[in-house]
Formats: structure tokens, sequence, C-alpha cells
């Protein structure tokens, strides 16, 4: 299967066929893509790069079969990635247009000659020396990446089905439960958050070393995407902001996004009823699945795990050119400490 | 109550893992796992353990008094080397790793919990009593976390098996395959070829055709490759749980496969090679038989064994299954690191 790789000019040709793809993220949406271009930057061996974003279109005929947003980083080393670096993306990569209606001869030949042109396409203009996507999650065919060379790592994000807000406290673990309880006794409230909030979030998670993008970002992410698909939850005591997340809100899904920045005292911890009372906002507002995003790290994993939900995969893939780079990798790992 | 089964029991905090030696419990737990598949079971492990020179060590992970799951693991012994395989290699076996009981009806969060635990106390286990640096583990394609294997040190690759759903029947699996298959198994069956069920000689000639694959392929099989292993899973699991499926034409054998079954899930484990005659496609035929049989004998799920080959694809992704990944999973300690090391760089090398 022949098939063509082009860039795509305008955000009505990339949104409106966004919609024919299960996979699609709110990642992937021109607005945000573009705003992830105008903010991302990669430290090159001390240099700083600016990413340029190569928003694809794979076509079979006349007809878009596939979109693949990268980019591509020029520096002293060559970077090509979806998602960018430092803009707090977890997953971008492929989408694959009309997947769930194909049958699964046609959805993987599809699959595997639209990564093929893309790969083609990726070494002839950008002949980037690292090449990393982490593909959406339910895309659960990693191979057609597999078969071209890459190295293929799994990875997880927690999604929790929401039917009635009974049911999800009712899953919720014994101690996640307990908390809630115990921070509404002592008078922590949740209220709805603005742009203000969200500096008082990011400021929280700065000082904690727990952001990797820069306040602008967030900011302008606000001002574009709220209040349709970016709600802030901030918990309260006596008026005085303790914590929040910032969730982002696209077709049935809600995900948490940025915040939740470790905080207890007196061993209460705000951040369980602030997730708690958005996922009662996205019951209530009829969306049907509540992320939490990422169920990869395990010094996180205590806390998230509480939430009972279940898992979604997605895939980290790889590739160094040339593949040389690969040995001084093999070597580092060597060195690096595996058994616990 | 407990059963007393344990030769040696290693108290990891208040979970123990035992090395089981009673078949009969053994086989219990893998028929209640949702991970428990015919590998598993005791006398296909004794099997494998026979012809794949290496010791089992069966364990059995407790909380409690309760048990937990059964992970079979084999050590072998190559030179100076040590290994861990479950399963081992050269046993015509995709995936083998630990068989969890009850997982399904666990929160998620205590599924994690008492996977991260066993994997714990098998990799203690494999450390210190086995003294092995190498280890590769192969989970089940139902077992889609493999988290508590990446926090426990080891590299996971995702790997891709084909399932087909059965639950709509015969009638729903044939709408779904492709077109061209339909009209190619149509067209074989009015040429004149005939599926039946096959014997131990089929089977024969089923392990010959294998085998001149192989040297086709350029590997250097013994003659007797995988005979006795066959004759072996044949004399003991023929017919309730192995089929053979031929296709004659003309008197002769032009296609086939042995399918597995085990609880309510079936599978094309071994297939005949392409044999190349214009027109007809026995192979084809054949396995719409075996699946036909599948469905007709309240099998609800039919496996197409292993979506990793970009060359075979073509012939299983036409009867319209869906992807399952399952995963490898490999930790290396020490010089097997370096070892390791030096492989993947002649690998780079060697392009």
């Amino acid at each position: 299967m022949m098939m063509d790789v082009e860039i795509v000019k305008s955000s009505k040709d990339w949104d409106n066929v966004l919609d024919l793809s299960p996979h699609t993220t709110i990642f992937h949406t021109w607005c945000w893509l573009k705003t992830m271009e105008k903010h991302s930057k990669k430290k090159i061996m001390g240099k700083r790069c600016r990413a340029k974003l190569y928003p694809l279109v794979i076509l079979d005929g006349d007809d878009a079969v596939g979109l693949f947003p990268v980019y591509h980083y020029k520096g002293p080393v060559s970077f090509a990635l979806s998602p960018p670096s430092g803009v707090e993306d977890l997953y971008l990569g492929p989408l694959i247009l009309n997947y769930d209606s194909l049958k699964q001869s046609k959805r993987e030949s599809r699959f595997f000659s639209m990564v093929r042109e893309v790969d083609m396409f990726i070494k002839d203009e950008m002949s980037p020396n690292f090449i990393l996507f982490h593909t959406p999650p339910n895309l659960l065919d990693s191979r057609p990446f597999k078969w071209l060379g890459y190295d293929v790592e799994p990875r997880y994000t927690y999604v929790l089905h929401l039917t009635t807000i009974d049911e999800v406290w009712k899953n919720f673990h014994r101690s996640l439960r307990r908390g809630i309880e115990k921070a509404r006794k002592n008078g922590i409230t949740v209220r709805m958050g603005d742009k203000e909030d969200v500096e008082h979030i990011y400021n929280l998670l700065r000082r904690r070393n727990r952001i990797h993008t820069t306040k602008d970002f967030v900011s302008e992410i606000y001002e574009k995407f709220y209040p349709k698909n970016v709600r802030v939850f901030i918990a309260e005591d006596d008026g005085e902001r303790l914590s929040g997340i910032v969730n982002i809100c696209y077709r049935d899904k809600v995900c948490f996004w940025i915040g939740a920045p470790k905080y207890t005292s007196n061993g209460i911890n705000p951040n369980e009823l602030v997730f708690y009372e958005s996922i009662r906002w996205a019951v209530e507002n009829g969306y049907r699945y509540y992320e939490v995003m990422g169920a990869d790290d395990f010094t996180l994993y205590d806390f998230k795990r509480k939430f009972n939900g279940n898992l979604t995969m997605y895939f980290t893939v790889r590739r160094y050119r040339p593949s040389f780079i690969k040995v001084i990798e093999a070597v580092y790992r060597c060195i690096r400490p595996r058994y616990r | 109550m407990r059963p007393s089964i344990g030769a040696s029991g290693l108290g990891i905090g208040d979970k123990m893992i035992e090395i089981c030696e009673d078949g009969v419990y053994w086989d219990e737990l893998v028929e209640r796992s949702p991970h428990g598949s015919i590998f598993h079971t005791w006398e296909w492990l004794k099997i494998v353990e026979k012809h794949t020179s290496s010791k089992l060590y069966p364990i059995v992970g407790f909380k409690g008094s309760t048990p937990i799951g059964v992970y079979p693991i084999f050590l072998q012994k190559r030179g100076i080397f040590r290994l861990a395989f479950s399963p081992p290699s050269r046993a015509l076996l995709l995936y083998m790793g630990p068989a969890f009981v009850r997982y399904n009806s666990l929160k998620q969060s205590r599924r994690e919990t008492t996977f991260l635990e066993f994997q714990n106390a098998v990799d203690k286990f494999i450390r210190d009593e086995l003294r092995c640096g190498y280890v590769r583990v192969r989970t089940s394609p139902e077992l889609i976390d493999c988290r508590p294997l990446k926090w426990s040190g080891y590299d996971v690759e995702p790997l891709y098996t084909y399932v087909i759903d059965l639950a709509k029947g015969v009638d729903g699996v044939l709408r779904n395959l492709n077109r061209k298959l339909r009209a190619g198994i149509e067209k074989t069956r009015k040429e004149g070829v005939k599926v039946e069920q096959g014997d131990k000689e089929d089977l024969e000639h089923l392990r010959i055709l294998l085998y001149e694959r192989f040297v086709k392929q350029g590997r250097k099989p013994k003659r007797s490759y995988y005979k006795s292993y066959l004759r072996d899973i044949y004399r003991r699991f023929y017919p309730d749980n192995l089929r053979i499926f031929v296709a004659r034409y003309k008197g002769e054998t032009v296609g086939g496969l042995v399918v597995l079954c085990f609880k309510d899930w079936s599978a094309l484990w071994i297939g005949i090679p392409k044999i190349e005659l214009k027109g007809i496609y026995p192979n084809d035929l054949a396995q719409w038989e075996a699946i036909k049989w599948a469905c007709e004998n309240g099998f609800k799920r039919y496996e197409e064994m292993d979506a990793g080959h970009l060359k075979f694809r073509h012939f299983k992704s036409k009867y319209n299954p869906c992807v399952a990944p399952w995963f490898s999973a490999e930790k290396c300690l020490g010089m097997y690191r370096f070892a390791k090391v030096i492989r993947g760089v002649l690998n780079v090398i060697k392009g």
C-alpha cells in the first residue's frame, strides 16, 4: 500500500478529521498542538532548542487515513518527538482514522503503511538522532513500530468508569474513603477555580519540582480552553488555598492533568477530597470516564492506586540513528543497578 | 485448610511461597485462575521439564493460608550460567508466567499489590535459592498489567497474539471473515479438499514438515526435533485437550494444524507450513473447520497464537481477530548483564 505524507497547513483541515479516530485526545487538537509548539523547548547539550511542529496527514490517494503530529528539535543532536518535551503531555502519537470500523487485516496493513511512510518522511526531512513517541491510550497495537525496528515499552494510565457516584465511592480504596471523610470533617471545602488559582497551583508544584513546563504555557492553555475543556478545582480551609488540580474535559472523558502537590497537615490530605469532588463534578456533568493520568511512576503509585481505576495501556516507542547510540544506552543500562 | 504440599517454604513477611508437589492441587489452582493456561497444567509442565533439560520449580504463593497463584519456574544450567525461565525456550511455548487465583474479582489496587508481592517473593527465591542471574518471564495475554515486573527491575517488551471471539456463533464469525478468505475457503472445498481430524501419524507428518521448514530457514534442528516431546504431549492431551485437523487433497495431506483447548479457550498451536497449490487454500479451510469445531463445542475464544511476525500476519489477520498484547520480561544480574550488553552490541553491529 503506497501512501503520501503531507504537512497540514490549516486548523480546519486538521480538526475536521480528528473526530474520525477513536484515539483522539485533546492534545491532538490544532490549538493545543500549536500552543505546545510555541512553548516547548528542549535543552540539547546546553543549548535551548525550539520545537517545530509537523502536523502530518497520511493520504491514501485523496483520502486522509491518519494523522501524526511530530515535533522536531534541531540542535547539536536532532530529536523527533511526539509529544513534545516540557509541556506536561503524557501521550500524543498517531491517529488512525475510522480505526474501529476497519477489519483487523485492513487496520494493521493501513497502520503499518502509515507508520512506515511517516518514518521515511521523518528520516528525510529531519534526520533525527533520536525518535521518541508515546502513542495514545487504547491503541493496543504497537507492532508496526516493532516491525520497523523501534524499541517498544508498555505504559499505563488509570481510567475510572463513571456510573453513579455511589458506585465510584464504593470502589475507592478504604483508606481513600476515610481520608476524604476526614478532610471533610475538618472543614476543608472544594470550589471551582480561575486563572489565579491555576497560577497558585503552578507555584506550589514548582516549589516541589513536580512540574516541568512554564507558567506561561499553563496560563495560555487556561485562556484558550477554559471553561469548555479546562476546569480547575481548589481545596480550601477557611479561605486559605491548600491544594488544587487542573482537569481536562474532552469527548466523554475528564483527565486529571496537573496539580495535587503533596500536602498533608495533621494527617489531613486535601488532595483526596479535591479529586473526589472533581470526579463527582464529572459524573454530574455526564462524563463517562475519569482518567488519573499516568500509572507507571512507582512513587505516585501509592496515591493513584487508591482510586481503583482500570488500567489502560499505551506505548513508548523509541529509535536511535545511527544505531550505535543504542550501544551507549546499553552500556548505561548495564551500569545502572537493576536488582532491587 | 492449607494442604501440606511444600518441600521448601520461604517466609516473605506474612507471605509464603512454596514448591508444590501435589499435581492435583496445582491443577485446581490453574483451573481457578483466569491466567491459567494448558501450559500451566501439571502434566504439561512435567513434560516440558523432561524435554528441555531443565528443573521445574512449581511455585505456589500464599497470603496467610489462602493460595494467591502459581508461578512455574524452570532452571537451566548452561556452562557456568544459571538461567530461570517461564516458559523455557524450545518447547513450542509462547507464554506461561504467573497465574493468579481469584484475580478478576479483586479490586485493581489489590491485584497490583498481590502481583507485586508475589513477584518479589519469586525473585528472591530465584536469586537466593536458585542463584540465577538471568530470568525471562513471558506472561499470559489475560494478564494486562506488567508494571509489577517493571517495578521489580525487568525490561518488558510487548508481544502479540490474535484472539477470535466465538460468542457470535459460527455465522457471526463467518460474516466477519475477510471476503477473499471466504471465497477462498469455498473454492477450496469445491475443488474437493476435505478436512478431517487427524491422529498420531498425522502429528508425526506435521512434525516432519515443521522440521523441514526449519531446515529451509537455515536453522539446524536435530532430526528428532520435538519428536518425543510431541509424542508425550499427544499421549497425555489427546483427544480432550488436543486435536489435529488435516486437509487432504487427492489422498495427500496438504494442510493442517494442531489445536489446543482448555477451559473455554481453543487455539491454533502449530500449523503446517504452506504448500503451494494453485487456486486452493487448504490451510485456510483447515483453520476454518477448526474454528467451526471450537464454536460448536462450546469454546468461547479461539486464539491464533503469535501475531508478532510481519510475514505470517496475513494468514492470521484475515479471520478478523482482535489483537491482544502479552509481555516478555527479562532481568539480568552482574556478569549476565555484561553478557547481555555484549549480545546487544553484536546485534547492533550485525544491523
